[in-house]
């Protein structure tokens, strides 16, 4: 009997964190917070300043090995749709004193689109708290957060794709 | 005598209520904008949230001495976080509250109740032994015109963070905050940020034991840093620490401010991109000790870098001089969390009991150069690289193994494959320290390391990722410890599609200095974890079996972590 009542706390508990989502703003409804970043050259970045585009917001470190994964994929977006519209922002959470390791990690992938600093962790506590690494939100044209996505698995980039595709269409 | 399960008398849990100058020749220019005007920097209606759940099951196979029937812990834990932010025009209001319980804690002996686990620390109180609820994090910003501010929680870095660098590191369950009044004014390529606060560390863990919570020791920080970006990009600061050095519940944590000044630090940093081929940074800082129980009166650090892209190659060189740091993070690092990290020249997949000491170095000097060469465009990419570093480890004593001055010297290569959905990383190493007084024969202590982590598509939305890791520790002549051990994990992960994944983990250690017992031997844990994802949004996971416990690290900081066995339940969703 000793396991059954904080079993039952316990399912109890989870039941409530599932209501406490069901009773949240759905994601859709929500605007994305601005931000201002500055990029790897120093130039600073607003996400308001994108507004009638789609822009994905990709949280990633040079530490973590799925985003490395990930950033050919991003990559190709970028090179796809970034001329019909689509904004991508790398926003690197790496702290200050790994800075030094961006820039050449980025060189050294080839990657081009924007990279941006969050060198104390401001803006990625805002968006993911839980700072799970990779982090994807998708904004839509109207700055409202479309969908976010955790982490990486193989052939997330598909679905993503497919999905700024369809945002970008609207 | 008799071993009663007693009443956790508590039915409490938390009621949550969730509310509702292109200077680009270098890098491409950022992606062409349409600029909306936008009244502030922030939009209304912003709102984002995270909802955490966890329970754990402890149960050890280790048995109570008079009891053979009773495991030394058998008791469950469950963990609530909720964090969530919500704004209008100008102004973001955000909290965090954080609870955490224990059930079938305590039993009664010998008319006596006793607990399994003490939840309560030193200087806590609170309205029952196994229950606590904390607001961790609440602030308030604002942005008008240039300005943007912060009352409450912010997160703080000066400089490459050897001044200040307090910010989150949630993957090795480290929260610490700074709790008080921040500014930035911004203006062209000029930003000047002030900050005056308490320090905040995260009292409930989300994923490790919740034990012997204590209360904050509110160091107070106050700084003010001026940095001119551009394609010479400057800056300077100063940062004032005020240690506490008692854990007092009851103490005002505002009677900090009253206190005197224990450590000043004066620092400057320099970055220029595109000096011929090349992209160079050094930063410089001075520290002064003014405590009766700091012993040193000053240290310093110095961090120059060098980074240049030849054809496919990109090498960065970086070089560092630290002595006498350490005593900024010494009251901190009583509870676990430093206040001042600045660059290190450690790997750190491959940090042991004895390398961690030089991770965040005190008394280092050497340098790194490493090497990535980039094959490949588009979705398919493979980057091999190689690294290199040597330093001089001059600290001795305390968490330093090493009673004599020593070498390192570490070695490492690996690469990172993407083509299509085959994704490789590896990396192996070799690294000796060798110490001044060691004998010829046996001079000094060595680590093989090797890390592989591969995804192989088998059929539409089927994959399966592997992930072993093994290091072999070899002691030199060491006075505190003469056994050589290996370290051994590894994952096996058959994904479903995007929404299952099955995992089987297995770890081996046989190092002495974890504290953790294998359930399948005394060095071997094997585990099993099915892991969901009903949306991209929210994840459950239900795990059953043991890790080992051991060192890990996540951006450049490493916590000593323990093990588990048992079965746990976790949900988490961003909304």
């Amino acid at each position: 009997m000793s396991y059954l009542r904080p079993l039952f706390v316990a399912a109890l508990a989870l039941g409530v964190s599932a209501a406490a989502l069901v009773v949240a703003p759905p994601a859709q409804a929500a605007s994305a917070t601005d931000f201002a970043l500055r990029d790897l050259n120093g130039t600073q970045h607003k996400l308001s300043q994108y507004a009638g585009k789609v822009v994905l917001l990709n949280f990633w470190a040079t530490w973590c090995g799925p985003c490395q994964v990930e950033m050919p994929h991003l990559e190709a977006m970028h090179k796809e749709l970034g001329p019909k519209g689509l904004v991508i922002l790398g926003i690197s959470t790496d702290d200050a004193k790994l800075d030094a390791t961006v820039k050449p990690l980025v060189k050294g992938k080839g990657l081009t689109y924007t990279i941006l600093r969050d060198p104390q962790t401001t803006v990625v506590s805002q968006f993911n708290p839980a700072k799970t690494l990779p982090f994807n939100v998708l904004v839509d044209k109207a700055g409202q957060v479309a969908k976010v996505h955790a982490g990486y698995n193989p052939g997330d980039e598909v679905a993503l794709k497919a999905e700024l595709v369809e945002l970008m269409a609207k | 005598m008799g071993r009663v399960v007693a009443s956790s008398g508590l039915g409490v849990l938390l009621a949550l209520c969730a509310p509702r100058p292109a200077l680009a020749d270098d890098l491409p220019d950022p992606a062409p904008t349409t600029v909306a005007p936008v009244a502030g920097t922030l939009q209304g209606g912003a709102t984002h949230g995270l909802e955490e759940f966890r329970f754990r099951h402890y149960q050890s196979d280790e048995r109570l001495p008079d009891f053979p029937d009773e495991p030394v812990f058998d008791y469950q834990e469950v963990v609530q976080r909720l964090q969530v932010s919500g704004g209008s025009s100008f102004l973001l209001l955000g909290a965090q509250l954080d609870a955490v319980t224990l059930f079938s804690n305590e039993y009664i002996l010998d008319d006596e109740r006793v607990f399994e686990r003490e939840l309560w620390g030193e200087g806590l109180v609170g309205p029952h032994p196994n229950w606590w609820f904390t607001v961790e994090k609440v602030w308030l910003q604002g942005t008008t015109g240039g300005f943007a501010w912060t009352l409450g929680d912010s997160y703080q870095a000066f400089g490459r963070g050897l001044a200040l660098n307090v910010v989150k590191n949630t993957d090795i369950d480290v929260d610490t905050s700074l709790r008080g009044a921040h500014g930035k004014l911004t203006a062209g390529d000029w930003e000047v940020t002030a900050v005056t606060a308490l320090a905040n560390p995260q009292q409930v863990r989300l994923e490790n034991p919740n034990l012997n919570l204590r209360a904050d020791r509110p160091h107070g920080v106050h700084g003010v840093r001026i940095e001119r970006f551009g394609r010479v990009r400057f800056g300077a600061h100063g940062v004032a620490y005020q240690f506490v050095r008692q854990l007092d519940e009851a103490q005002d944590p505002f009677s900090t401010y009253g206190g005197d000044v224990d450590a000043g630090v004066v620092g400057a940093t320099v970055e220029a991109s595109s000096v011929g081929p090349f992209d160079l940074g050094a930063a410089f800082d001075w520290i002064a000790y003014g405590a009766d129980d700091i012993t040193a009166d000053h240290g310093y650090g110095a961090y120059l870098s060098a980074s240049a892209y030849p054809g496919i190659a990109s090498v960065l060189v970086e070089g560092k001089l630290y002595r006498d740091t350490e005593w900024l993070n010494q009251f901190s690092g009583l509870d676990g969390y430093e206040l001042s990290t600045g660059p290190s020249l450690e790997y750190e997949r491959a940090i042991t009991e004895d390398s961690s000491a030089t991770l965040n170095s005190n008394d280092i000097f050497g340098g790194r150069v490493r090497t990535d060469f980039a094959l490949g465009q588009g979705g398919s990419m493979v980057t091999p690289y190689v690294s290199a570093a040597a330093f001089r480890d001059q600290d001795l004593g305390g968490v330093h193994f090493n009673e004599a001055p020593e070498t390192v010297v570490h070695g490492l290569g690996g690469i990172v494959a993407v083509v299509g959905e085959f994704h490789m990383l590896a990396n192996a190493g070799y690294r000796t320290d060798l110490r001044d007084d060691s004998p010829a024969a046996n001079p000094g202590d060595s680590t093989v390391h090797a890390d592989l982590a591969i995804t192989i598509p088998l059929a539409h939305h089927l994959s399966i990722e592997l992930a072993p890791s093994v290091l072999r520790y070899h002691w030199g002549e060491n006075p505190v410890q003469q056994q050589d051990y290996t370290d051994f994990s590894s994952t096996a992960a058959l994904k479903i599609g995007t929404p299952w994944a099955l995992l089987v983990y297995a770890d081996y250690s046989d190092n002495p200095l974890i504290t953790s017992t294998g359930n399948v031997s005394d060095n071997v844990y094997m585990a099993g974890e099915v892991q969901w994802q009903p949306t991209s949004a929210t994840t459950v996971k239900a795990f059953y079996g043991a890790y080992r416990a051991g060192i890990r690290c996540a951006g450049g900081q490493c916590r000593s972590l323990p093990g588990f066995e048992g079965a746990r339940a976790s949900f988490t969703a961003n909304f």
